[in-house]
């Protein structure tokens, strides 16, 4: 059963019918309308439909073979740590700024790797900092507040 | 007949007028040196790169645009075959075959013969596949013009159907990624009943998710997270010393035409095909190089014929991958899809039209790809001790660079910091994705494709009263759809007969 769980292929099915279920039921408040005039549910739930499709015949592939081969590991700290930068650049651009989301950007994301070497990892912070100032705020002109709100 | 040559020859002349001003020029040369710079940088895709700059050329005037991102691209498998031959690690997978019989020259301590010939065959192939463009693409307009709803939804449904078949070789993976593709393309406003779907009441959604998002998070974000996986390793590179020791053999000079005589048509036929694009077209001249040598046990060890066929063949099918996109609006591959991107989102419609409605905008594309060509010479072979030197930057130090650069970039799409939470999600889901062997780049065509595809269905369906015969009906439409139909069939049946004929006969290496 565990083994059954792992495999990629019964997974990849899993995940497919899950997003074309979600798609499908939620379109299906839409309006379907007729073939001739289409209303706005019309062609989600044919796709979300197709999704489940195709998702229960790979999964049904591979139970029906056998032959289970487990998805390949997923690495949680390197996937975590940049989602964390990305937050952190999201939190603090509206609220402190440009410099400091580029800072803490870089920072946090030193986490995602034991090469990581602090000392260097303060310098790329303060040399991309100055680059996303020169380069896109000033050269580009993209309209970023610097510091503060 | 020769009339129109003669026009497009004249059109090709404007184009040339445009895009020798000045600031072309200039977005052209970074354009490609950017593209160049990273190509080399293993684990940086061109369209990750693409993706990533996309943002920073909304400023641009269209044109400054298209011919920046297209330098990015074509400069990108320049670059690419130099991190394949000098590190066998390909910087972008239409190069991995060239590290085949580049990495055994470069072991032998003649790394300069395939960086040059590298760098040649790509000019030949490119430019000679241009000319094709410029001649082929007029003429595919006219017989697009006549296309009505039917049509385009019938096109649209085979260029899915054909990128779905070339991004793996698992096809209900493939399609499934296209249908999710087309799915999130349904997000947002619906421009028929101005109905919000799927946006659960984020007023930001109603402009649906932005492909650039989707892109980076796709080709950016999954990439970095891959990349950074404790078990890649990465090398240390030799130099290349001057001029002389990248003069090919006089012998492998002589085979090196063939190869490229052969490998460009082959190229730029495959490249104009929806859906097959530069990596395919340089497995398949690698294959057909082995097959005509007189030599085929030398391939693998360092035969300057594997080096260039392929590398003639991909940067032909680089830019014939332009005519899909340019004359039907229908991308080939996830760069096509990135090119149409930018039209759009520039305010050009894509289709026959855009030719004869902006000549500029196409014959100065088409004759600035000639001029990057001919300046990536020049920024390959005199400098490539700067790139090999560029090759070996440590991951840990280039990393926090591209997330600067991806949360800068998702962030300029609408200023708004909710594009970035998306980001972080999609970008864990495109992590899954690729450990479930999904393929990203099925699902970014989808994605753009799909509302021009609703539409169209809608458009099709509403002029044939909701009877689906319709696409039938019209012989275009009919045929396209029979060869939707033939290459399903094929996608399915071929996994199957391989696996028949590798059970019966165990150990064969005949094929």
């Amino acid at each position: 059963m565990s083994t059954m769980l792992k495999d990629r292929d019964v997974l990849t099915g899993l995940v497919f019918i899950l997003i074309g279920g979600a798609f499908a039921l939620g379109a299906a408040d839409y309006g379907m309308g007729t073939a001739r005039r289409m209303g706005p549910g019309y062609f989600p739930v044919i796709l979300g439909g197709l999704l489940v499709l195709v998702g229960a015949l790979i999964a049904a592939k591979s139970l029906w073979r056998r032959r289970y081969e487990p998805i390949p590991d997923l690495y949680w700290r390197p996937a975590a740590a940049l989602a964390l930068s990305i937050l952190a650049f999201a939190v603090l651009i509206d609220r402190l700024g440009l410099i400091a989301a580029c800072m803490a950007c870089v920072l946090v994301s030193g986490l995602a790797t034991h090469e990581t070497r602090w000392k260097e990892i303060i310098f790329i912070a303060l040399g991309m900092t100055a680059f996303s100032v020169i380069v896109f705020s000033l050269l580009l002109g993209l309209p970023f507040r610097l510091w503060g709100q | 007949m020769i009339m129109d040559l003669l026009a497009n020859l004249a059109n090709l002349g404007h184009g040339f007028t445009v895009a020798l001003s000045w600031n072309y020029l200039l977005y052209c040369l970074a354009g490609v040196v950017l593209g160049t710079f990273v190509g080399v940088l293993p684990g940086l895709g061109t369209v990750t790169a693409i993706s990533m700059l996309m943002p920073f050329t909304f400023g641009l005037d269209p044109l400054e645009a298209l011919i920046m991102l297209s330098g990015i691209f074509y400069g990108g498998l320049y670059g690419g075959s130099t991190a394949s031959i000098l590190l066998n690690l390909p910087g972008t997978p239409a190069s991995a075959v060239v590290a085949l019989d580049g990495y055994p020259m470069a072991q032998q301590g003649r790394a300069g013969v395939p960086l040059f010939m590298t760098a040649v065959a790509s000019f030949v192939g490119g430019c000679t596949a241009l000319i094709m463009v410029g001649l082929a693409a007029p003429a595919i307009v006219q017989i697009a013009m006549e296309f009505g709803a039917a049509e385009y939804f019938s096109m649209m449904l085979l260029g899915l159907i054909a990128a779905a078949a070339a991004a793996s070789d698992m096809p209900l993976h493939s399609i499934g990624m296209v249908i999710v593709g087309l799915l999130l393309g349904m997000v947002g406003m619906d421009i028929v009943s101005g109905m919000m779907r799927f946006t659960f009441g984020v007023p930001i959604m109603a402009e649906g998710i932005s492909f650039i998002v989707v892109a980076m998070a796709f080709f950016g974000l999954a990439e970095v997270i891959t990349n950074l996986e404790p078990h890649v390793r990465r090398q240390v590179v030799q130099q290349v010393g001057g001029w002389r020791s990248m003069m090919p053999t006089r012998d492998e000079a002589r085979r090196s035409v063939g190869a490229m005589l052969r490998g460009t048509p082959l190229g730029a036929f495959l490249g104009a095909l929806p859906g097959a694009g530069p990596t395919i077209a340089s497995f398949m001249a690698y294959t057909v190089e082995k097959r005509v040598s007189s030599h085929p046990e030398r391939f693998g060890k360092g035969a300057i014929e594997g080096v260039v066929a392929p590398e003639s063949a991909n940067n032909a099918a680089a830019q014939t991958g332009y005519i899909p996109t340019l004359t039907l609006g229908i991308p080939g591959d996830a760069v096509g899809a990135l090119i149409l991107g930018t039209l759009i989102m520039h305010g050009i419609a894509p289709g026959p039209r855009v030719i004869s409605s902006h000549p500029d905008l196409f014959w100065g594309l088409i004759a600035s790809m000639w001029i990057g060509n001919f300046l990536l010479l020049w920024v390959n072979i005199p400098f490539i001790n700067i790139w090999i030197k560029i090759l070996s930057i440590p991951y840990r130090i280039l990393y926090p660079a591209i997330m600067i650069f991806l949360c800068i970039g998702v962030y300029s799409v609408s200023n708004s910091a909710f594009q970035l939470f998306l980001l972080a999600g999609l970008g864990g889901a495109g992590y899954l994705f690729a450990k479930l062997g999904c393929p990203a780049s099925p699902l970014l065509l989808g994605l753009i494709l799909g509302p021009m595809m609703e539409e169209n269905l809608r458009r099709a369906l509403l002029i044939g009263r909701g009877n689906p015969m319709v696409f039938l009906e019209s012989p275009i439409s009919a045929g396209i759809l029979s060869l939707c139909a033939a290459l399903l069939i094929l996608m399915i049946t071929m996994p199957l007969v391989r696996a028949r004929k590798a059970r019966k006969v165990p150990g064969d290496q005949a094929g």
